[in-house]
């Protein structure tokens, strides 16, 4: 399965628990158990839009391979701010948006956003060319989008 | 007013061109209705009950005369010929072909309108004050801090899925036109010792089902932190706001649920961990240097016309209409030399807030000879010309007759707001046209009108409350009862600042009986009002007993609803 990471696809290198190839993600608490057992264990943190950015401590960031996000649905708004949140703790490792829609690419971008694995029936060669479709934005509401490489 | 520059159109452009796509990509079948609503929303396309409705913003009620040209071209080639105003400064066109849409976004683009947020769960057109810049108890303009708001606004990538649609209103002057305590924010201006604008900031203020009186979570904001505070505001909504059910998803709700020391400990805690930037002097600076006030460099078209030798003067005869009118529809200015014009849109029979195309573009041509070109959208389905010169009162007059736009009737009974109701919204359980015509056939004459004096109605034909039922002094709510119409009537509400929820007079009343039950209730006013005693001021010392003993004195059971309607 390929995935979009900075405007490009490429191979997914990670899964969620319970199958597939490549490194694991895996929910806080069973990431902090891991991390406990095998310090050399290199996870990915799996956040549920509920999860508060507050709650977690640096040495989660430090240790986290990738911060996934759950968009459970189209609408659900709570991960922008949870990368935002991300961003400004610090966290400069890839923050992946899980189960992402083409027209939403755009601000979830200028969140801080850099990964996406896309929802079912999204196209990934078709959704990148929603990057391009919006470029203007007002400087008042936050960082502008990466340029186009 | 605010012009817009290169960036600005580019946004504009870029936004029509990306919602071109969605729409394609939908008629196609490439992308789910579901998804597709969402989207459209947020561009201002409802599906309504006959047709798409397009609602388009006319940001803190400010328009020029180019734009309303505009709105005229749009009204004509897309829908049938007229627009609605609403009570949040949009405009909404009843019957445009989706396939047209990205063609009127485009069209709506070259004068810098657009339909972005006017609906979904987003930040919404930001009201204001609709006399901001002209009228005498102002503080400062306004404007300049809400054009700062708007594009603090504009797709602001974290705050595009909110828990639930959020309105904001700024008021900059004495006294609350723009009813900022029934916003999800609202934010009153002031000066603090050193002069520096400030603002009081109340939130979780809203209507629907539930209404609630926003409360005060800061009394004073340095203006210059106001993004920073706003973005703390709706992140802390964002996140913790409710999700689970559409009913209990406004701000109001969760600053209700955690209390508002609570809810203000959350919003202080992300400020100060947010560091985010505040804004530079030198861009309050920009933002106000647009709001300057070229109109009072021009003359009087009178002296205009004298100059160019285009028309003779002649002393028009000052009548008793012409005086209605100008006690009526015309206020003071802080400029003594200049009046502030109020256009009534309200004329009895016709559909509060519509206004036709030519009208549209005869006003336009209007507000470019007697008032610098702008024209100003009010919260109450009226329009104004903010700025005209006393002498020209008369002429404009005579002008605004002729288009029939002079109906003398601001801030009394007749100048009612009126929600859509059943005739286009698909959400209204009850028609609210028909009834507002109801009540001015039975209550039309001007004279008693003005007798009467200030009397804010205010009619939804659904608890969504669009209409601000609540808020009304007479508030008129439809509901449907096993297919029958009835409107449970509220007395005592008020949106300025003494905003009061209003309380139910009783038992809902039959359609056919709406107007004979205001009519009593104003006739209970008469008798026990004290000298210069206004309607709100009367109920609220008189309580709602004696109104509701006159209404329901004759007309007991069979006529009355079997079961109370919570409002």
């Amino acid at each position: 399965m390929r995935i979009i990471k900075n405007r490009k696809l490429i191979r997914n290198r990670w899964r969620l628990d319970g199958g597939g190839d490549g490194r694991v993600i895996l929910p806080l608490a069973r990431f902090r158990e891991l991390r406990a057992a095998s310090s050399a264990a290199r996870a990915g943190l799996l956040l549920a839009p509920e999860d508060e950015i507050a709650s977690l401590a640096d040495a989660d960031l430090t240790a986290a391979g990738l911060i996934a996000l759950e968009f459970g649905s189209f609408n659900e708004g709570r991960g922008y701010s949870q990368a935002v949140e991300l961003r400004r703790r610090g966290f400069r490792g890839e923050i992946r948006a899980l189960g992402a829609h083409r027209d939403n690419l755009p601000l979830m971008e200028r969140c801080g956003i850099d990964a996406y694995q896309l929802a079912d029936g999204e196209d990934p060669e078709a959704a990148l060319a929603a990057f391009s479709e919006i470029t203007a934005y007002y400087p008042l509401n936050g960082n502008a989008p990466p340029r186009a490489e | 007013m605010y012009q817009y520059g290169k960036n600005d159109r580019k946004l504009l452009a870029e936004r029509a061109r990306q919602f071109g796509g969605q729409v394609t990509r939908f008629q196609d079948g490439a992308l789910d209705a579901g998804h597709f609503q969402h989207l459209r929303l947020r561009n201002g396309l409802y599906q309504q009950r006959h047709a798409h409705m397009l609602r388009v913003a006319i940001p803190y009620g400010v328009l020029s005369s180019a734009q309303l040209r505009k709105l005229a071209e749009i009204a004509r080639d897309f829908d049938r010929g007229f627009g609605h105003f609403t009570t949040r400064q949009n405009i909404q066109f009843n019957w445009p072909e989706l396939a047209d849409v990205p063609e009127i976004l485009a069209r709506l683009a070259e004068v810098g309108m657009h339909a972005i947020q006017t609906s979904g769960n987003c930040v919404r057109n930001i009201t204001a004050d609709h006399l901001a810049g002209a009228a005498g108890d102002e503080i400062e303009d306004p404007r300049p801090w809400c054009e700062l708001i708007r594009q603090w606004s504009t797709l602001h990538p974290e705050f595009n899925w909110l828990p639930r649609k959020f309105k904001i209103a700024v008021s900059g002057a004495r006294a609350d036109r723009a009813a900022v305590r029934w916003h999800d924010i609202g934010l009153r201006l002031h000066h603090d010792a050193a002069g520096r604008t400030h603002f009081r900031v109340l939130v979780g203020g809203g209507m629907g089902r539930t209404p609630v009186i926003g409360k005060v979570i800061r009394e004073s904001l340095d203006g210059a932190d106001l993004p920073a505070y706003l973005q703390a505001i709706l992140r802390v909504y964002n996140l913790y706001g409710r999700r689970d059910h559409k009913y209990r998803s406004r701000i109001k709700i969760l600053v209700n649920d955690l209390g508002i020391d609570a809810f203000r400990e959350k919003v202080d805690a992300v400020w100060r961990d947010a560091r985010a930037p505040r804004l530079g002097e030198a861009e309050i600076a920009r933002a106000k240097s647009f709001f300057t006030a070229p109109f009072f460099t021009a003359p009087p078209k009178k002296q205009k016309d004298r100059a160019n030798k285009k028309a003779p003067h002649v002393l028009p005869a000052a009548g008793a209409e012409f005086l209605r009118w100008r006690a009526r529809n015309t206020e003071a200015h802080r400029d003594p030399n200049m009046r502030i014009v109020h256009i009534s849109l309200k004329a009895p029979g016709a559909p509060p807030g519509d206004l036709d195309a030519a009208r549209m573009d005869a006003l336009a041509q209007i507000a470019d000879d007697y008032a610098g070109g702008e024209i100003r959208v009010s919260h109450l389905q009226n329009l104004a010309l903010p700025h005209v010169h006393a002498e020209d009162l008369t002429e404009l007059w005579r002008a605004l007759h002729r288009l029939h736009l002079a109906t003398p009737n601001i801030g009394t009974l007749n100048d009612m707001i009126c929600c859509p109701g059943m005739d286009y919204c698909s959400l209204a359980n009850t028609s609210t046209i028909p009834i507002a015509k109801q009540i001015n056939a039975r209550i039309g004459d001007l004279d008693r009108l003005c007798d009467i004096g200030e009397v804010q109605l205010k009619m939804s034909g659904c608890m969504n409350a669009c209409g601000h039922h609540h808020a009304g002094h007479i508030g008129i709510l439809g509901v449907d009862k096993k297919g029958e119409e009835w409107f449970q009537i509220t007395l005592g509400g008020s949106a300025g600042d003494d905003a009061r929820i209003g309380e139910r007079l009783g038992p809902a009343i039959a359609r056919a009986r709406v107007a004979e039950c205001i009519e009593k209730l104003l006739e209970t006013y008469l008798e026990l009002r004290s000298p210069g005693e206004k309607f709100l001021e009367c109920v609220r010392r008189a309580g709602v007993a004696p109104f509701r003993e006159r209404v329901y004195a004759d007309h007991q059971k069979p006529q009355t609803h079997p079961e109370p309607v919570a409002a």
